[in-house]
């Protein structure tokens, strides 16, 4: 059902309900909605959402009791305490805080493993529900910010309810913050045909790059990588390039489907991609991708850790021997663990603790061995800002990024084994010409892409130099607007991939 | 304010921290040098920075870094 056409059918549904008869109720439209978009999809494993969203609700609320009491036993025996007894009955407070939170967050991880490492269990029958990494990490996320004290702890369940299951969220994120998403629930959102309007531009753009793009190098990567009739490294070179080019088509693609629908109902999402492949560093790649989780993991497990004192004592420790080491070893050893927490987010696997880790690697050496890249640049008078510099930037990133996907390209040790083996013992690239054509895309197909990423690229371009493309599309003549709105449509029809039904499978993201 | 600055010199000695404003929103300062930075803070000001303060508004400017210390200790 998901972004089929009943689906379609479901959010006009939806709207029209919203900005008519319940208007002055309209976020008890979206519970409902979500409710029924949750139970119609993944009816059995809904129990997984229920006790998670059970769980944060009644456990934040447990969370913030206990700090009000802390807060206020001090208050009142200030005169009477000792700064000991003060400090002791912080303490414990503190501490039974710390357990409640670390109950929770286990059981809400423990539920997820389950099902991440289920094909080591005798369980492989289970299958994923439907945003489950989602909405544990939003929902966790809730539950910290209200253990630090952020945001205060919502009191009515069904409030709650939706924040954890927004429809148009649930199905591959981004994951929000509550102190950013919730209250936008809850304001009243009068009919505005712009926005509407903007909002169905986001959702065909989506659209185009997932079905023209996307899907299309699937079949062709798909076909390279799965079988196992012996494609030349040389086509495995370039299936990874393409698989780079489908897994950010297939994932922002499904992210600005999601976007345009809850911006269509008056709610912004969480902005999840910033052009990534712009990127000169790694570093810099990780701020522009996938960035609601990897904002998710500094601020509620890189920066915890960083600022503990374990962390502090190590690095002044080393700072004492050498500045610099005592700024990047811990850092570095804090990033790799981090790093491959975002890889086993995606799945328990080789592949993703590979993926993980390689990540990781880059990073903490990137900062670690950065005097020595200094002093080339000196001794070379290289200008790391030049134009020169920064494509030589991106092509780096680019290349880095496709080793890290060729781990999980095939999901498996052995896969990984077959492609590099075939990279490294034959490449043969005249393959690339004469071979192509045999793994189910034919020239014109390729062609269809490159005019794709072509029109993909200059659009990015102009947003990475700060033009809002809609706005600048809004301010054209309305019969330039119709077409390109009708253009759009067509190009997507006539030039989609359509496979026989559509589920969150069809999206990447949405098997994590 | 001059130990704050002699910090952030060490933490990062190609940056003008006395004009720089959008230190977090440009992308100048990366989460290795906010850590770094911060446990310098701490040790050096006695006070206890938490994650909570690790907000884009509190890092953005030395000025911003030397308001935030001057609160915590108060």
């Amino acid at each position: 059902m998901v972004y089929s056409f009943s689906f379609l059918v479901f959010v006009a549904v939806l709207l029209l309900a919203y900005y008519s008869v319940f208007k002055n109720h309209q976020w008890i439209v979206l519970l409902v909605g979500s409710l029924a978009f949750y139970l119609y999809t993944t009816p059995i494993y809904s129990v997984f959402l229920v006790i998670t969203t059970v769980m944060t609700f009644f456990g934040a609320i447990k969370l913030e009791q206990l700090s009000d009491f802390q807060k206020s036993s001090i208050k009142e025996n200030k005169e009477i305490w000792s700064k000991e007894e003060k400090k002791a009955f912080k303490g414990m407070v503190s501490k039974k805080k710390r357990i409640l939170l670390t109950i929770i967050v286990t059981i809400a991880f423990g539920m997820l493993m389950v099902f991440k490492c289920k094909k080591y269990l005798p369980y492989s029958w289970l299958i994923l529900p439907l945003g489950m990494s989602f909405y544990t990490f939003q929902s966790i996320g809730y539950l910290i910010d209200v253990y630090r004290g952020d945001v205060k702890a919502e009191r009515n369940f069904l409030h709650y309810a939706l924040f954890v299951s927004y429809f148009p969220q649930i199905v591959q994120g981004p994951i929000n913050r509550f102190d950013k998403l919730h209250h936008q629930f809850f304001e009243r959102h009068s009919l505005d045909f712009v926005q509407i309007r903007s909002g169905l531009w986001l959702f065909l753009w989506g659209l185009f790059k997932k079905l023209v793009i996307a899907d299309r190098l699937a079949i062709f990567v798909n076909e390279i990588t799965e079988h196992t009739d012996a494609p030349a490294g040389s086509l495995v070179v370039v299936a990874v390039f393409l698989f780079n080019i489908e897994l950010y088509a297939d994932f922002s693609g499904g992210i600005d489907m999601v976007r345009g629908i809850s911006e269509m109902f008056g709610i912004r999402l969480a902005e999840n991609f910033n052009r990534p492949f712009f990127a000169t560093t790694i570093g810099e790649y990780w701020h522009r991708w996938h960035i609601s989780l990897s904002n998710w993991i500094r601020d509620y497990v890189f920066y915890p850790l960083a600022l503990s004192k374990t962390y502090a004592r190590l690095s002044s420790k080393l700072s004492k021997k050498n500045a610099h080491l005592g700024r990047t070893i811990p850092a570095g050893f804090v990033s790799v663990f981090t790093f491959l927490l975002i890889g086993l987010w995606h799945e328990l696997s080789f592949a993703y603790i590979a993926y993980g880790l390689w990540h990781g690697f880059i990073m903490a050496s990137a900062q670690i061995f950065e005097p020595f890249f200094s002093f080339l640049d000196r001794c070379f008078s290289i200008d790391r800002d030049s134009y020169a510099m920064k494509l030589f930037g991106r092509a780096r990133t680019w290349i880095l990024i496709s080793i890290g996907e060729l781990f999980t390209i095939t999901g498996s040790f052995n896969g990984f084994q077959r492609l590099f083996s075939r990279i490294i013992h034959n490449f043969s690239w005249y393959r690339v010409i004469t071979d192509i054509e045999m793994y189910s895309l034919t020239y014109k197909d390729f062609f269809v892409v490159g005019v794709g990423v072509i029109i993909w690229y200059v659009v990015s371009v102009k947003q990475e130099k700060g033009v809002h493309i809609r706005e600048r599309i809004a301010a054209q003549p309305w019969l330039f607007r119709y077409a390109l709105t009708a253009g759009i449509i067509m190009i997507t029809l006539i030039f989609g991939i359509y496979g026989s039904s559509y589920n969150a499978d069809d999206f990447i993201y949405g098997g994590f | 304010m001059e130990e704050l600055m002699k910090i952030l010199n060490e933490a990062r000695p190609d940056v003008d921290f006395e004009n720089e404003e959008a230190l977090i929103d440009d992308g100048i300062l990366v989460s290795f040098d906010i850590i770094y930075i911060v446990n310098a803070i701490n040790e050096e000001f006695d006070i206890e920075v938490n994650v909570s303060q690790l907000k884009p508004e509190n890092f953005n400017s030395a000025k911003a870094m030397w308001d935030m210390i001057q609160k915590m200790q108060e």
